[in-house]
């Protein structure tokens, strides 16, 4: 099998974080947070918050809360502001998890949800962001790495708007972390939201999600934190106030293995070969005529393309049935973008490659798509 | 032949008659030709398991020679599509 999708969940995981994980998992629990042979001062969650927070560069502005995913992240961000009676910016590359819960407080809350659009290639212009920004904009979204084209954005001009307004920078890092050098210190973000299970290399089920120390949300659940049980209330310690309930620790661990992964080997190095192999793709494909690419001019580890005349989700059925390589083919939970970047309205096919892929996998799946084109 | 299970696909789309048809042989090519009699009929044997689709107005089947499934798109009225496709299979 031939795996070709880590845009959607990275596979495998490095040996190193499976190997740590089993063994987090033959041990018992002294505690909740500490292993058998750990030594008493050990406290697994504590240590894994500041070794993910040094990744992403955090100083004591920030503090880095655990959820289940980039999408409990955002709705716990976007229902723990006040977001009411005014507007919020998101753009054309956003996921559903960011769209969705907006959209469930437009009535409720009076809010206009405005929409940046986006260039071909996925990119969004400060100027696009600008025209919808006025004084009644309470929070800026935007998806730093779209999971369709792969494209950065460039958020330079967005950090200078937001030290000079009054309003929420929200960046959904779903993507970017792990691919890209994340330092939140050098930004002006007030919330930076990721998942663990992509390019962080961890479990499905993780994440998390940054905030400024000095934004005070209400938490998404409150419930059993393991200190002052005696309160009926929340207690308002960090980071019990915002966590509660039993922790998943293996997940989490899987979040801290694989960033020690990552630098291991390093980021650069990491997102550069899945790059390598994307422009590979794109040099053979771009001859094909009956292959249209959606991101051409962008430098990115992600290809949406097409074939002419076969619809996205039979190429991915054929694919995986007749070649056993797994792509993923439709609107990716990002439905806004397609129109954008000239899709059809059942949306495309997807590659992202990981550095644990070699040529010999690009090659096939080169030919494989080949074979598509000259057969269908 | 006999029907394992019959399930819905998730799909992107506002469509939700798409199903995987579970079978409990693998598809040999002559089953696909007993399917694919009288209706339009595709087979591609030159990948490295072959696809076949075969379209009427009732139904899309698509399907890999060797598996034991196959992706229906009901076309017309679901119960009496399905019917049809459940009783074809059935009789083979």
């Amino acid at each position: 099998m031939i795996y070709l999708n880590n845009a959607a969940t990275s596979y495998p995981k490095p040996p190193i974080v499976i190997e740590k994980l089993k063994r987090a998992l033959d041990l018992p629990r002294l505690n909740k947070t500490r292993l058998f042979d750990e030594s008493k001062e050990t406290d697994l969650i504590e240590e894994a918050r500041e070794i993910i927070g040094k990744f992403f560069n955090i100083d004591n502005n920030f503090e880095l809360i655990f959820t289940s995913g980039a999408t409990e992240a955002l709705n716990y961000i976007i229902n723990g502001i006040e977001l009411k009676n005014g507007n919020v910016i998101a753009t054309a590359t956003e996921h559903n998890s960011t769209l969705r819960p907006l959209k469930r407080l437009e009535t409720k809350n009076n809010l206009e949800i405005r929409i940046a659009e986006c260039d071909k290639n996925g990119f969004i212009s400060f100027e696009n962001i600008l025209k919808n920004f006025d004084k009644n904009t309470k929070a800026v979204f935007i998806n730093q790495m779209s999971n369709v084209t792969g494209i950065v954005q460039d958020l330079k001009e967005l950090y200078k708007l937001r030290e000079k307004n009054n309003f929420y920078l929200i960046v959904d890092g779903s993507q970017s972390a792990g691919n890209i050098e994340i330092n939140i210190s050098d930004t002006n973000i007030d919330f930076f939201v990721f998942t663990g299970h992509k390019s962080l290399f961890g479990l499905e089920g993780t994440g998390g999600f940054i905030k400024k120390r000095k934004i005070k949300l209400e938490p998404l659940k409150v419930g059993g934190t393991g200190l002052k049980s005696y309160l009926l209330t929340q207690p308002e310690e960090f980071p019990h106030f915002y966590e509660s309930g039993t922790q998943n620790i293996l997940g989490i661990l899987s979040m801290r293995y694989g960033i020690e992964y990552i630098k291991s080997q390093g980021i650069v190095n990491i997102y550069s070969v899945k790059k390598k192999y994307i422009e590979k793709i794109k040099k053979e494909f771009i001859n094909i005529d009956k292959i249209k690419i959606y991101n051409s001019d962008s430098d990115s580890c992600i290809l949406a393309f097409n074939i002419k005349m076969i619809e996205p989700d039979e190429i991915a059925y054929i694919l995986d049935n007749s070649f056993d390589i797994i792509i993923r083919a439709g609107l990716h939970c990002a439905p806004l973008i397609h129109k954008y970047i000239g899709c059809p309205e059942r949306g495309c096919v997807r590659v992202s490659p990981s550095n644990f892929n070699n040529e010999s996998d690009i090659d096939i799946f080169i030919n494989s798509i080949k074979s598509i084109c000259n057969n269908l | 032949m006999n029907i394992i299970k019959m399930q819905i696909i998730d799909s992107c789309f506002k469509e939700n008659d798409t199903y995987e048809i579970f079978i409990n042989e693998p598809i040999s090519y002559k089953f696909i030709q007993y399917l694919g009699e009288d209706k339009n009929f595709q087979y591609f044997p030159n990948f490295p398991k072959p696809f076949f689709k075969i379209t009427d107005k009732n139904f899309i089947i698509k399907g890999v020679e060797g598996n034991n499934n196959l992706r229906v798109i009901f076309l017309e009225n679901i119960e009496i599509s399905s019917n049809l496709l459940i009783q074809k299979i059935m009789n083979y």
